[in-house]
């Protein structure tokens, strides 16, 4: 009796499994069938991932078909470390989707396929992208990445503050109407903005800011080059954090928390959604709120003041204009010409159009309605030119100010990259794709889509006039400029600059001397990079350096 | 003989599936962890065996004692007061009261809230300028703190956010108090004994199995606090709140020193092995067993 309870319970468990084996979920999707296919991981989730899937598409239409590749975009949050995983298992994705951090780490380990010969069979020579971005896809010199989409960063302020402030501005001798240039002018401006009120308990407190260097704090780590540093020398062996410019920007840092007090600073910040977690992106954002006048920020902000505080990006477009905008949204597919005029007013005929279709000024966007047998058959709204959008701007964007004389259009440049890991199986395959979306019309669809940079030496007039910021001149003139600078080169920055984020946030707290506090970073961080290049203990970087040079 | 070994083998057949499972996810994984320890793995290079370096480093690692001083001060604030919360609460809710059952839901409810939910709200009730502690401490006339970006706030925001989840406590605490045979209260009733005197001498040596099962689970849980901190204030500020868990997982997955963050989490093993054990030694006497 036992034998054959025994036998029914395993013949059941097996006949179970086979059943699942049998008759289990089967993937639906039978697209791309006969074709090799790629995967694609992307760090792009949410809106950001579909605008991606639209690239993939148009390659799984066009080229994939005519070369018979199927490319597979799976969304994924904390892709580096998925990679990473994936990688060392021997599993990766043919291609991923990642920050420029990881170029230099994967290349370091030799994780990464060399992409030169691809890159020159395709033309994807370095002449076709801006040197700071095809730059930073190299690990010594090999090229291990190429760039999706790029940023930089430059100096917003808020303008209506600035009026707001005029008074005081001008008693201290500065310009209400343009923003500063110099970091001594930036200060100045931020001590004239300063506003202070007097609590319930009869304490005083911040209640708006010219500017926090702390804020929002994700570009911290590299002020030192406004003050016309470097973090590493030229050999990527030693940390400079003991020089005069890594001095003069904590002491910088330091001077905010001496002059408006670091328990007040902390108090104000912690009211913010980046005061703790160096979150920008919500509406608890002091720059999108009122309470900070000036901050450093990349292109996506742009992006983010639309969808958060619209009104920053409406502040002096005419009433009736902003009025029609809002209308818009009304009107209707089958409305009649009469029922739009109401809501519209009279609309202009759009050239060639044969009177089939009339347009109106709505501020930032012209709106166009078009009418087939006197009803409503479609309706768009489109942005006006970048430039233009410009004078409506309740903020503007221009290069973070310098604290060397004759020294420009400094800023700091990042870009997402795509890389094909060392054991990918279909590299060639996953280049074709790489290839495809390397070219204009699609990187710029891309950067637009996403509010980034392109990261290519030159922009088609209509991505300029149709990208969604309105400073989008500003940050390309800086990107491409001699003084963009990338990541330091180092495969340990992940650590190097939490380390740095350190000495910013102990400076900021006055802890300790910045010389104190630059020394023990130095001696902390200089420990880990010689263990990230295997150098030695005790080893003369002086005489090594030298030896380099 | 024979029978006895053919009955083994059934047994160990039924057994297979979850034995092999524990062998290959958890007992090799730790072994390696072990072997990693004592080399320098970044995961995607082959490890290099560089003895008890990653060990030696640690204990020179002026992050990696601090992490582990807020670790222990963060435990020794939120332990006694999860302890104290849970066992209150637990005592009130046993109170013959109109609504008992939605009091007990009310407080088992936000430990089934998700963990980046309850995180984001008390980013908010936190908040300085806008939060509901310090508006309400400010009704009193008391100027609330910046809780999340001072470094002598940050810590004991985090401890008293912790006492949020204590419903699970609570709810084990519940079924111990059931548990009380009610002669024992008639008995010290009788002798004299007050309210106090009751939870003194019958409630708390009665409940003392549950205490000592629920100090153990809390030892553990505050040892590896990682989520909170990590969502409301990334370690922050200047490392107030960076806890050895979250230099662990820095250590490992994003500056890729996966050795070194092998050595500290055998560290952190025998941290929580040495406080689980010396809570065992001292439990012969202050925990009471029924009928023993």
């Amino acid at each position: 009796m036992k034998h054959l309870l025994w036998r029914i319970s395993l013949s059941l468990i097996l006949a179970s499994v086979l059943a699942f084996l049998a008759l289990g979920p089967r993937p639906t999707s039978s697209a791309g069938k006969g074709r090799v296919r790629i995967e694609y991981w992307e760090k792009w989730t949410g809106l950001e991932g579909q605008q991606m899937q639209q690239i993939v598409d148009a390659f799984n239409d066009t080229v994939g078909k005519e070369k018979g590749i199927w490319v597979d975009l799976v969304s994924m949050s904390q892709i580096d470390r998925k990679t990473l995983i994936s990688t060392a298992a021997g599993v990766p994705p043919d291609v991923a989707g990642l920050w420029d951090t990881q170029v230099l780490q994967f290349g370091s380990m030799d994780a990464l396929e060399p992409l030169e010969s691809y890159a020159k069979q395709y033309g994807l020579t370095p002449d076709r992208y801006k040197p700071v971005f095809y730059d930073g896809c190299k690990y010594h010199g090999r090229l291990c990445a190429l760039p999706s989409t790029a940023w930089c960063v430059a100096l917003l302020w808020n303008k209506e503050i600035f009026q707001q402030k005029a008074q005081k501005l001008r008693e201290a001798g500065l310009d209400p109407d343009r923003p500063p240039r110099t970091i001594a002018e930036l200060d100045k401006y931020a001590a004239a903005i300063d506003t202070w009120e007097t609590g319930g308990g009869g304490g005083r407190h911040l209640s708006l800011t010219g500017f926090i260097p702390l804020e929002p704090g994700s570009f911290t780590n590299e002020y030192v080059y406004w003050f016309g540093g470097r973090v590493v020398d030229p050999t990527g062996t030693r940390l400079l954090f003991t020089t005069a410019p890594f001095f003069a920007t904590y002491n910088w840092i330091r001077g905010y928390s001496h002059r408006l007090g670091k328990d007040s600073l902390a108090e104000f910040r912690s009211g913010f959604s980046s005061g703790a977690t160096g979150l920008f992106d919500t509406p608890q954002n002091p720059f999108l709120v009122g309470w900070n006048a000036m901050e450093q920020q990349g292109p996506w902000i742009a992006a983010f003041i639309e969808h958060l505080k619209p009104s920053m990006n409406r502040w002096h477009v005419p009433p009736d204009q902003l009025r029609r905008e809002q209308d818009f949204q009304q009107v209707r597919i089958g409305m009649t010409y009469a029922q739009v005029q109401a809501l519209l007013g009279p609309g202009d005929p759009l050239a060639g159009s044969s009177g089939q279709s009339l347009h109106w000024p709505a501020g930032i966007k012209d709106v166009y309605v078009t009418f087939v047998d006197g009803r409503v058959s479609s309706k768009e709204a489109r942005l006006i030119p970048a430039r233009q959008r410009q004078q409506y701007c309740q903020w503007g964007a221009a290069p973070f100010p310098t604290a060397v004389p004759g020294l420009s259009n400094v800023t700091y440049a990042g870009m997402d990259v795509w890389v094909i890991p060392r054991t990918s199986r279909h590299k060639r395959e996953a280049f074709e794709f790489i290839a495809f979306a390397s070219r204009q019309a699609q990187i710029e669809k891309l950067s637009s889509l996403h509010c980034n940079l392109s990261p290519l030496a030159e922009e088609s007039e209509q991505y300029l006039r149709n990208h969604p910021n309105p400073y989008v001149d500003v940050y390309e003139a800086l990107a491409a400029s001699p003084n963009a600078l990338p990541l330091p080169p180092l495969s340990n920055w992940p650590q190097i600059s939490d380390e740095l984020g350190q000495v910013a946030e102990r400076s900021y707290l006055l802890q300790g001397t910045t010389a104190q506090i630059l020394a023990n970073a130095q001696e902390r961080a200089q420990r880990e990079l010689n263990k990230a290049l295997n150098v030695p203990e005790n080893t003369n970087l002086d005489a090594r350096a030298a030896n380099a040079q | 003989m024979k029978r006895e070994t053919h009955q083994f083998a059934k047994g160990m057949a039924f057994l297979a599936p979850w034995l092999i499972g524990f062998l290959i996810f958890t007992v090799a994984p730790i072994a390696l962890s072990f072997y990693y320890s004592l080399c320098r793995f970044s995961l995607l290079q082959p490890p290099r065996f560089i003895g008890v370096r990653n060990y030696a480093d640690l204990m020179h690692d002026g992050v990696f004692w601090q992490a582990t001083g807020n670790t222990f001060y963060y435990t020794l604030m939120a332990l006694p007061a999860a302890l104290l919360v849970s066992l209150g609460l637990a005592m009130l809710l046993t109170v013959e009261v109109p609504g008992r059952a939605v009091w007990r839901t009310m407080i088992f409810m936000p430990s089934l809230a998700p963990i980046v939910a309850s995180a984001m709200l008390w980013m908010w009730l936190f908040n300085a300028r806008l939060g509901l502690i310090n508006v309400l401490l400010g009704k009193i006339g008391i100027e609330g703190p910046p809780w999340l970006t001072n470094v002598h706030w940050a810590l004991p925001a985090l401890a008293l956010m912790s006492l949020w989840g204590v419903g699970n406590a609570v709810v084990i605490y519940l079924a111990g108090l059931q548990d009380v045979p009610r002669e024992l209260y008639e008995a010290a009733e009788l002798d004299g004994a007050g309210i106090a005197g009751r939870v003194w001498h019958v409630t708390l040596p009665m409940l003392s199995p549950v205490i000592f099962f629920n100090l153990i689970m809390a030892i553990i849980g505050a040892l590896q606090v990682f989520d909170v901190p990590y969502i409301m204030t990334n370690g922050g500020p200047a490392h107030a709140t960076y806890f050895l868990s979250m230099y662990l997982y820095d250590n490992a997955f994003v500056y890729l020193q996966m050795g070194y963050a092998s050595a500290m989490a055998w560290i952190m093993l025998l941290i929580v092995l040495a406080l689980t054990g010396l809570a065992f030694l001292s439990s012969g006497r202050w925990v009471h067993y029924q009928g023993k």
